[in-house]
């Protein structure tokens, strides 16, 4: 099967697939865990979904499910509603994950990570910076981003063996 | 981003997804601009999602806490042997002390009963256990989440504490869960005193560990290492509550170091403390007056006059003292 001749029910099933994936790590993302005084935030990891959300999800739903998906983490990370919505809609406007021809080697998700760290970090400083009157926490700030980057890997082979899993169910079916 | 990668002719296709992109990018600002710092921490979306979440993460987190404890046991081992030693040291002074803190306590309510004074301020004795499950560090946010709310009798402004110390008050309750703003949060503000002068201040958390020391008068008498008290100044806290003990940044700034966020947090009690109520104004009772409840001014002038030409006649007839010329 071509990259862009995929089936409706494969796009469903991609967009399924990244939005439970943003879903569980959203949850994820609530967490700190406290090892040895050293405090350990996951909650960039959601990002990395975004960042690479697959080609084949029907765009308008998943605009519509990204944009919640942003205000479900402001809420949960007490932080001012509408941040990090704004963050993932622009790692979209940018990213645009529905146009792309070639689907997504290692270096290029990379790159696209790279890019999201960017967005998420100038949005967050400078828009924290207007709404509080403060810089933010900069270890705070960092930390999870260095914690995610280092999930990277992890979740990219995850990612490629879900789809490639799919992909053959699909064409099994 | 190599644009080979990508298709223009799509782009166009797409018009309505970059449409749906800019009203969600709008509503996001929107929020962010309607939805500032302060007005999160009354906002009621904020509590029914906790309601959601709270048991959600409490169950996910169970394994973390096991975690986390098992590194803090570990590590709390390996200096079990010279603690031990301090704490024998320790009890045998705190007995001596107990003695004598008995012998004052009684004291001081026999005092409290000859001045009728009252202790609205002091510690709360009813205490609510409950866990924290979640301990959130952002960037610009301090906050925990518990798992019991207004049905444990906890109320917005309540105290929370672990037995080392204070760690924040209560910012939300929703019926089975509540937010704790933690003392080293961007918008914790709380009137401190030194237990060793009594000199005051206020702790103001800026996001990093050592929350700030403001207000401090020049004459006031603060020192690297006293043991930082709730004054009990604002009304919301109870006077004498644990905070932590005084250090001193490197640029000179006075700083606390906070005794109850020094261990990973899991179990919390949360002081029932009834603030003193904000005085309203009463108005004063409208008597109504009758006119024929008014004396008559006439009479009461006549009256006036007869006495006064009394006084007149009696002031003739009485000679002068002597020595005194009128």
């Amino acid at each position: 099967m071509s990259f862009l001749g995929s089936s409706s029910g494969l796009r469903q099933g991609q967009f399924i697939q990244a939005l439970l994936a943003g879903v569980l790590l959203t949850l994820l993302g609530t967490l700190n865990v406290n090892i040895l005084n050293f405090n350990v935030s996951l909650s960039w990891l959601p990002l990395l979904v975004i960042a690479l959300w697959p080609h084949g999800a029907p765009p308008v739903r998943s605009v519509i499910a990204i944009l919640f998906l942003g205000l479900a983490q402001d809420w949960l990370s007490m932080g001012v509603p509408g941040q990090w919505a704004l963050v993932y809609l622009l790692c979209i406007l940018f990213f645009r994950p529905f146009d792309r021809l070639k689907p997504l080697s290692f270096t290029h998700s990379l790159r696209l990570w790279i890019g999201a760290l960017f967005i998420a970090l100038l949005v967050l400083t400078f828009s924290g910076r207007i709404i509080y009157n403060d810089w933010p926490y900069w270890a705070a700030l960092l930390q999870p981003a260095l914690l995610a980057t280092l999930a990277f890997p992890v979740i990219w082979i995850l990612r490629n063996r879900m789809q490639s899993w799919f992909s053959r169910r699909e064409e099994a079916l | 981003m190599p644009r080979t990668s990508y298709s223009r002719a799509d782009t166009e296709h797409n018009g309505v997804v970059y449409w749906v992109l800019l009203v969600g990018i709008i509503i996001s600002i929107t929020l962010m601009a309607t939805q500032g710092h302060e007005a999160r921490l009354r906002q009621s979306v904020q509590a029914q999602s906790d309601e959601i979440v709270s048991p959600l993460v409490s169950l996910v987190s169970k394994p973390i806490r096991v975690v986390e404890n098992f590194f803090y046991t570990f590590s709390d081992r390996q200096r079990a042997f010279e603690e031990n030693k301090a704490l024998r040291a320790e009890l045998q002074m705190l007995r001596e002390e107990q003695a004598s803190f008995s012998v004052i306590e009684s004291k001081l309510q026999r005092y409290e009963q000859i001045l009728g004074a009252k202790s609205e301020s002091d510690i709360p004795l009813r205490k609510v256990a409950a866990r924290a499950v979640n301990d959130l560090k952002g960037p610009f946010v301090r906050a925990l989440l518990l798992n019991s709310g207004r049905e444990s009798g906890i109320k917005v402004g309540d105290a929370v504490m672990t037995p080392d110390g204070l760690v924040g008050h209560i910012i939300l309750a929703g019926s089975n869960s509540s937010r704790v703003l933690r003392l080293d949060d961007l918008n914790s503000r709380i009137p401190v005193m030194s237990e060793r002068s009594e000199a005051v201040a206020v702790l103001a958390g800026d996001n990093s560990d050592f929350p700030k020391l403001l207000f401090i008068d020049v004459g006031m008498d603060w020192q690297v290492g006293d043991l930082i008290m709730t004054s009990g100044d604002d009304g919301r806290l109870p006077r004498g509550l644990v905070v932590g003990h005084v250090v001193e940044a490197s640029n000179g700034d006075l700083r606390a170091e906070l005794a109850g966020l020094q261990k990973p947090i899991d179990w919390v009690s949360v002081a029932l403390f009834a603030p003193i109520e904000t005085p309203v104004a009463v108005d004063m009772p409208v008597v109504e007056i009758n006119e024929e409840d008014i004396p008559a001014v006439e009479t009461n002038q006549t009256v006036d006059q007869q006495s006064m030409e009394d006084a007149e006649a009696t002031a003739a007839e009485t000679p002068l003292a002597e020595g005194v010329n009128p």
